[in-house]
Formats: C-alpha cells, structure tokens, sequence
C-alpha cells in the first residue's frame, strides 16, 4: 500500500494506532496526540490546580510518561482519551496535595477563562467538540449535590469520608449522592461510553 | 440491596477513588464486573469534557518535544556504556603478558667467572667451572624461552583484542539490523490492520461510493482536469475511505485540504500532499453528522478554517453497493 501522506496519516489515525507509533517512539504520533487532547487535559489541569501554569507543567509530565509508558498501555481497561484524562488527574491530585491547598481549589465549578478555544483542525477535534457538549449537557442536568460530590471527589481527589467531613454530611449521604451521580452519568452517556470501548 | 448492586456500588467507589488502577476486589472478580469497572472508568474519563477547553502555549509543546529529543538521545547513548566484561578465555590470554616482566636476573657471578684469566683457572679448577657453566645456560635458554613465549602470547592477545572489536561491532551492526527489521514489522502490521480495515469497509454492507471528479466552472477548463477518487462511506456514517490519484505535486508553501460540507458549514478533514504518480489513500473513523459534500481544494494556508483556494475535487452522487 502506498503512503498516507504523513499530515494527514496521522491526523486521521485513532487514538490506539497513534500510541502503538508512540510506543515505537514516533515523535509525530505524541504530536497529533497532543494536539488532540492538550486542551481538555490543560483544562482539567487546571480546575485541579488552580493555575494554568502548574497545569502546563502537569501536561508536559503527562505526555512525557506517555512517551515513556505507551508500551504498557492496556485498552482492556480504558479507552486512550480514558487513560490520559486518568493519568493528569492523578498529577494534578499529586501535586496538589504536595501543595496543601486542596481547599483552595475544588469549592465550586465555576470555570475561569471560559473558552479559550483555537483547537487544532481535523475531523477528529470536531468528534472531541461533539463530545464534549453532550458532556456538558448531562453535567449540567445534574442535581446541584449531586454535582458537588462528584466534583470534590473527582477534581479535589477526596475521599468519601473527607467529603462528608468537608461538607458537613453523614457519610452515607455523601455516598449515596455520588453513587447515583455516577449512575445518571453512566447512562446518560450510553452513546459516548459505547464509542470509547 | 442485593449483591449485584452492592458490587457495582463499590466498584464506582473504588475507580473513583483509585481511577484506572481501581484495586482487584469486586472490580476484577469476572468478566461483568470488570466490564462494570470498565464502564465507570470510562464515566470518568468524560467527566473533563465539561470544562471549556484551554489551548497551552505554543511553548509547552515545544518544550515537550524538545525533552523528548533529548531523552531519545540519552536512550541512543547505549554505545557510550561501559565496555562489556572482557570473557574469559581473553582474560585468560591476557594474563601471561604479566610473564613478559623481566626475566629472573642471570647472576652476575657467571659473567665475572667468564672473565677469568685462564691462567688462574688451571687444573682442578677447570672442571667445577665448566659444572657452573650448564646451569647458566639453562637459565639463559629458559630467559629465551620465556621471553618468545611472552612474545607469542602478546600477539596472541592482540589477535584476540581485535576479533573482540570485531566482533562487538557485527553485534551492534546486528543489532541495529535487527531494530529495523522489527520497526519494519511492525509498520507492516500497522499497515496490514489499517489495510483489514479498509477492505472491510469497502465491502461492508450498504456502502455509498461517490466518485470525486474534478471541479468546472462555466467557460474555465478544470484546474486539475486529471485528477480522480473514489470515496467510500460505511453504512454507519462514520468509517470512510477514500483514494485520490492524478494530483500535481503542491507548491511550496501550499498544501490541498478535505472538507466535509454539512448545512453548518465546511469542517476541514485534514491536509495532505501529493507525490508525483503516487496515489494517496485517506481514511478516518469519524464523520461529521449531516455532511452532504466532500470537496478538496488548494489552499495557501494549510490551517485555513474555511476553503478559500480553487476546488480541484468535489464528490458527486452517492450510489448505495449492496
């Protein structure tokens, strides 16, 4: 077969194909992998952290353990997009801890900044802007304590007891709003979850 | 709360709090529930796309490739480590080259005994001297012996010293034969999957296929009049594939682009080249919804956000090949 012209080879490559290069260690995979997720990860870097330089920093660390560790990636256990947003997530979490600020940072969901968005072109990004306003969409239809729960679990890193501390709410309480928050998600999300298996 | 929901509540928990390394326990106990874990990772992995994306600074990134650089660059570095332990049959030849220090020192006796004058060593005395003699001799050929066998073996370690250079650089010749053979598999099976993938959709069910024909206008000839392509479209309107050929080479600085045009407007597919006779092959997983049109023009701007150069290829009908 001849060559898919490089640009365009790797723009329209999925998300798999494109980290079995980076595990070849094909630096133009990382790129297009970058340019696809580098927003939405900076973005969590940043609701995490509070600022988007420390985010930036936790973007660089989190493509260079990409670069280093695509080879152990396992698609039995979640999709590329799953394990780059897990893979910040922790970081961040990391760092803010390191930090000792958590309070700071997760009390509302309040987004600075809000778009700030020259994404890069590609089918690809426009599949991601499609997700992510159905996203934004079954977020927002969710109960306000319910919505908190999850943010402070999901964004602050805190665990079930130290939100019902935080919160001043029985554990049970707490559980329970998170439980069906991740319910109501799941469902909600049939469509894109499907796409991501 | 029976068991199942209790599984599945813990497993939310537990990927929650642990994300994708959610411990064992429910989690992993058989296929379902890893399947639910799996369901509620992926919940997580949504959960971002609620916030308005931030683009970095270009500097990130280029900050980012510049480390890979350097990283790749410390990995390739492998020939700079030290020199693997010398085996053992060079070490053994190496250690008789200690044999080649001075030989035992004749005593200097002898040499005085040498210089007797005859006279002095008359009767009797002839004889104890010429018994003195032989062990000197011997002495003197074992020093000879030594020393050509230090000689021999020297050489000897030399030989061995360059069939081990020699040798150490077929390895690494091999070795890194070896690494492109491997990358050229694997190209291979990347290119065997991307081919599996488009052969199952071009024979998938319920296919639409458009010719992509150059674009005329009234009274002007086609800018590319040879220029041809098929487009294939999976029945789920998301898998396409398409072939181009008879495309000229693009100008410096210019570069063709694929739109998809749907009532909101063209989305760029991405851009591409050409080569000289070369056909160019394009596929993707995704489609925009509702695209009506696929065009390729020529833009001066390969970031272009709209097509503004001169179309060289529209799709025509869609004909449906079941």
């Amino acid at each position: 077969m001849n060559p898919v012209p490089q640009t365009s080879a790797h723009e329209s490559m999925n998300d798999v194909a494109l980290l079995r290069q980076v595990a070849d260690h094909q630096a133009e995979a990382l790129s297009t992998l970058y340019d696809r997720y580098a927003s939405t990860l900076l973005a969590l870097g940043k609701r995490i952290l509070g600022s988007v330089a420390d985010a930036e920093e936790v973007l660089q660390e989190v493509f260079l353990h990409v670069w280093n560790n695509a080879g152990r990636y396992d698609a039995g256990r979640s999709s590329v997009s799953t394990w780059l947003v897990l893979i910040t997530r922790s970081r961040a979490i990391d760092r803010l801890r390191t930090r000792k600020v958590v309070e700071r940072t997760h009390e509302t969901s309040v987004q600075e900044n809000p778009v700030e968005h020259a994404s890069p072109e590609g089918v690809e990004t426009v599949f991601i802007n499609e997700r992510r306003e159905r996203v934004r969409r079954e977020m927002v239809k969710l109960p306000e304590e319910q919505r908190q729960v999850l943010e402070l679990a999901f964004y602050g890193g805190l665990s079930q007891s130290e939100i019902a501390a935080k919160a001043d709410l029985p554990l049970g309480t707490v559980k329970t709003r998170t439980l069906l928050a991740m319910k109501k998600l799941r469902n909600a999300l049939r469509d894109e979850i499907r796409q991501l298996l | 709360m029976n068991d199942e929901a209790q599984a599945e509540d813990l497993t939310i928990l537990a990927v929650l709090e642990n994300g994708i390394d959610a411990p064992g326990g429910p989690a992993r106990s058989d296929e379902t529930a890893e399947m639910m874990a799996r369901l509620y990772t992926e919940v997580l992995g949504l959960v971002p796309y609620e916030l308005a994306p931030v683009v970095p600074a270009a500097s990130v990134k280029a900050g980012l490739m510049a480390r890979l650089t350097s990283e790749t660059a410390s990995d390739s570095g492998d020939e700079t480590r030290p020199a693997p332990v010398i085996p053992v049959s060079a070490a053994a030849a190496a250690e008789p080259v200690r044999a080649s220090a001075p030989a035992p020192a004749v005593p200097l006796r002898a040499s005085q005994e040498m210089r007797i004058p005859p006279r002095m060593a008359a009767g009797a005395a002839s004889r104890p001297s010429r018994q003195r003699r032989w062990p000197l001799a011997l002495a003197a050929m074992l020093a000879f012996a030594m020393l050509g066998l230090s000689l021999w073996l020297y050489s000897q370690v030399g030989a061995q010293n360059a069939t081990i250079a020699s040798l150490r650089h077929e390895l690494s010749r091999e070795r890194s034969r070896s690494e492109g053979a491997i990358a050229k598999v694997r190209q291979l099976e990347n290119d065997g999957l991307d081919l599996r993938e488009k052969f199952s959709l071009v024979t998938s069910p319920a296919v639409l296929v458009s010719t992509m024909r150059p674009v005329t206008r009234p009274g002007q000839p086609a800018a590319q009049p040879d220029a041809r392509g098929v487009l294939f479209v999976a029945a789920d309107h998301q898998h396409w594939y398409m072939t181009l050929r008879g495309l000229q080479p693009v100008p410096a600085g210019q570069a063709y682009k694929l739109w998809f045009v749907a009532d909101t407007g063209a989305v760029s597919a991405g851009s591409f080249s050409a080569q000289p006779g070369a056909p160019i092959e394009l596929s993707s997983q995704h489609m925009p919804a509702g695209t009506k049109g696929v065009l390729v023009t020529l833009e001066a701007d390969a970031q272009a956000p709209a097509p503004s150069g001169p179309e060289i290829l529209r799709a025509a009908a869609f004909y449906e090949i079941s």
